[in-house]
């Protein structure tokens, strides 16, 4: 089993900030995705040194997406 | 860390708005007019009651979002900026809240701080 967390802060004016811990390679972006949506549009989006990082279970990547 | 995203939330889903209209304490019509000064009347989906002064409404865009429609002049007891704010606000945590459930995240932090500012930490195990 692994730990997915996001820290999610929704400023006073509605902004919203997502940041992913957890989450190795192109998976991060599958789990924000569906947030970002219901939300609206993305203004930013950086990624972090883990992103480069390969997830050591390619199947479990392919479970998690939809 | 993965990476950061910044979202900038559009009103989209009317059931939700008006949740959250509710929510935040106000009574809402559906499919009337507000009205501005000198009792000129605009059409809008969903009509908010002030307590005192002109109404405040929202009108479904060409693109699907939902934006407010107000003769702030008129309007009492709060700004444009603090009233769309606060919608906004509630609008964002609502639809985060119902998108996490549904992908299985549990809340385990939530706090406000003085600038208003929601903090919430989301967690699952996969």
């Amino acid at each position: 089993m692994e730990k997915e967390e996001l820290e999610i802060t929704i400023a006073a004016d509605g902004k919203v900030n997502i940041k992913v811990a957890g989450a190795k390679g192109g998976k991060c972006l599958d789990i924000t995705r569906p947030l970002e949506e219901a939300l609206g549009e993305v203004k930013v989006r950086e990624m972090t040194p883990e992103y480069y990082q390969q997830p050591e279970d390619l199947t479990k990547v392919k479970d998690n997406r939809r | 860390m993965s990476h950061f995203t910044q979202v900038a939330t559009k009103i989209t889903n009317k059931e939700m708005l008006l949740s959250c209209l509710q929510e935040l304490g106000y009574e809402t019509e559906e499919g009337v007019a507000i009205k501005g000064y000198r009792g000129q009347e605009t059409p809008v989906d969903i009509a908010v009651r002030m307590r005192q002064g002109y109404d405040v409404g929202f009108a479904l865009g060409p693109d699907g979002t939902y934006s407010l429609v107000a003769d702030w002049f008129g309007v009492q007891g709060l700004s444009e900026q603090q009233f769309t704010a606060k919608v906004q606000q509630q609008y964002a945590l609502a639809t985060v809240m119902q998108q996490v459930n549904r992908q299985g995240f549990n809340v385990v932090e939530q706090q406000q701080d003085a600038s208003g500012q929601i903090r919430l930490v989301v967690r699952r195990w996969v």
